[in-house]
């Protein structure tokens, strides 16, 4: 008996595939299906549509990704980073080829209701909770060509619940894993903090490099009801060889307290929304995001600080490192709604240029509807490492190169160093001190 | 080594005055024809990278649709401002009713 054959492309005979393989509760098929319909509705973006025009989709290949692969069952051993292997997590969830590999939940937080599990399950186990906010007040599929996609196909995820007054004091940990060489991976991401209650989760997205394209589609989504706290850190580590699409939005009610920090540092082409709504009154969110290009990666951020109540305050900073023939687009709008009074917006996009042929655009826009306001600023950066920086480092007895490692050290450090999780940070620091001195040198 | 792509049918080839966009060993390559003569040079404008087979023809010239700079077809040179870079160019040709592009 032959193996069936992979099938590839997104399209309603592998949705209705998807769909009778999963067998989901009929409010999960139903959303798929609306989902595809949007999809068909929306025309794929061009280079004249003004969030697309420096970004070129012609390589992409949707047609030749596996949609639904499956698992790869030959890979083991345990996901959890090994920098982090001594930490004391939570609950840690581990996610290979969109299947569940790992997972653990400490038994203090489950006894006070907290749901940390991966999406498939959550859809099953808790689909009230699931179905009220999965794809509805934040990012619905409607959002975009790629998340109406991702309504129809997504694959699998984190659900974070914390019911009201829970305090999650030890951080919560994701690692998705997957293999997309010619394959795709849909993960999806929804986080949703009652009251009052509080927690910290990093999670990170890593597949391994080879030749062939493959196609990723991310959504996170984070709600927090008022008075609540987070801190979330995400990583992406795609293979070089990987079209990356996602949109992060946080929607925040009263007196909320948001840390979003993104950093990117894989991927062929990684496109991507990171938005806070500040709905309520007195929201405090801090937007951070950093990343990395060399070779001829090229990363498009489009990030919305959107001022709806009153008193609220966002704070971003965007930085990026590019080396090679890397190019990054970076686009972002601090929006005021009228009635938002006393609002304070800060927006800062800093990018550091490594080599001759990296390129960066940074362009900051302002929408301003409302008089009585603290103050809204942007500003962005675009050079090489100063050469009287270097002069003194070298100075002391630095080499050239030592010297412009230690800068882009500083440079990258403002957003690596919140990072919650302290071996994390660790990690983190040296990973990407590593990626830069290599293509520093270059 | 240099590579021969088949890029089309013969028939896919554009008409007098007009361009296409092919894809060649994953790069995007435009195609022009100049009173019936073809000539192919990459489809991303050196300047803002934006496709110049959508670019107006004129003569041996095809000005980027964007900001205006403008591109040799026998070359690929850039001839004028915002762009500096030469876009690349390719050996085009019809052969056994096939399209074909040679890429380095």
């Amino acid at each position: 008996m032959t193996a069936p054959v992979a099938r590839r492309g997104f399209t309603e005979d592998a949705l209705a595939e998807l769909i009778e393989r999963r067998d989901e509760p009929a409010w999960m098929r139903e959303r798929r299906r609306d989902a595809w319909k949007t999809y068909l509705g929306i025309p794929m973006p061009t280079r004249q549509d003004e969030e697309w025009r420096r970004t070129d989709l012609r390589r992409l290949k949707l047609d030749e990704v596996e949609p639904q692969p499956e698992a790869d069952n030959k890979a083991k051993g345990t996901l959890v980073p090994e920098a982090e292997r001594r930490e004391n997590f939570g609950g840690f969830l581990g996610l290979r080829d969109a299947e569940r590999a790992e997972y653990r939940l400490s038994d203090d937080l489950a006894a006070q209701g907290v749901i940390f599990t991966d999406l498939r399950t959550a859809v099953r186990e808790h689909g009230d909770l699931v179905s009220q906010h999965f794809m509805t007040r934040c990012v619905p599929p409607s959002d975009s060509k790629f998340a109406a996609l991702h309504g129809a196909f997504w694959d699998n995820g984190v659900f974070l619940y914390v019911p009201r007054g829970v305090s999650v004091e030890l951080p919560l940990r994701a690692v998705t894993q997957a293999n997309l060489q010619g394959r795709s991976s849909l993960a999806h991401t929804l986080i949703v903090l009652e009251a009052d209650s509080q927690a910290v989760f990093g999670e990170e997205f890593i597949s391994p490099e080879g030749e062939r394209q493959g196609f990723s589609s991310r959504v996170l989504e984070i709600i927090l009801k008022p008075g609540s706290k987070l801190h979330y850190i995400g990583i992406q580590r795609w293979g070089r060889t990987v079209y990356d699409f996602h949109t992060e939005r946080a929607v925040l009610e009263r007196d909320t307290t948001a840390i979003v920090q993104t950093v990117e540092l894989g991927s062929a082409l990684s496109k991507g929304r990171v938005e806070a709504r500040l709905e309520g009154n007195g929201v405090n969110v801090k937007l951070l995001g950093l990343y990395i290009g060399d070779g001829n990666q090229h990363l498009d951020r489009y990030t919305l600080q959107d001022h709806i109540g009153a008193n609220g305050v966002s704070d971003l900073l965007f930085k990026g490192v590019l080396a090679g023939a890397a190019r990054s687009v970076y686009s972002g709008l601090i929006k005021v709604h009228p009635k938002a009074k006393g609002t304070a917006a800060y927006q800062q996009n800093r990018n550091l240029l490594l080599s001759r042929k990296a390129r960066a655009d940074s362009i900051p826009n302002l929408e301003i509807a409302e008089n009585d306001i603290i103050g809204c600023s942007h500003g962005a950066t675009i050079g090489k490492v100063d050469e009287e920086q270097l002069f003194y480092l070298m100075c002391r007895g630095l080499t050239r190169l030592e010297a412009t490692h230690l800068i882009v050290e500083g440079f990258v450090d403002p957003i690596v160093e919140v990072t919650p999780i302290a071996s994390l940070r660790d990690s983190l620091r040296a990973e990407i001190q590593e990626r830069v001195n290599t293509v520093a040198a270059e | 080594m240099a590579t021969v792509v088949e890029v089309g049918r013969a028939s896919d080839a554009p008409r007098p005055g007009e361009a296409i966009s092919v894809m060649a060993n994953d790069i995007p390559v435009a195609i022009f024809n100049v009173n019936d003569e073809l000539f192919a040079i990459g489809d991303t404008c050196t300047h803002e990278e934006y496709p110049l087979s959508e670019g107006d023809i004129e003569g041996y010239c095809v000005e980027c649709a964007l900001h205006g700079a403008r591109f040799d077809l026998r070359t690929g040179d850039a001839v004028s401002l915002p762009a500096t870079i030469n876009a690349g160019s390719y050996p085009v040709w019809i052969e056994d009713d096939t399209l074909k592009v040679e890429m380095p």
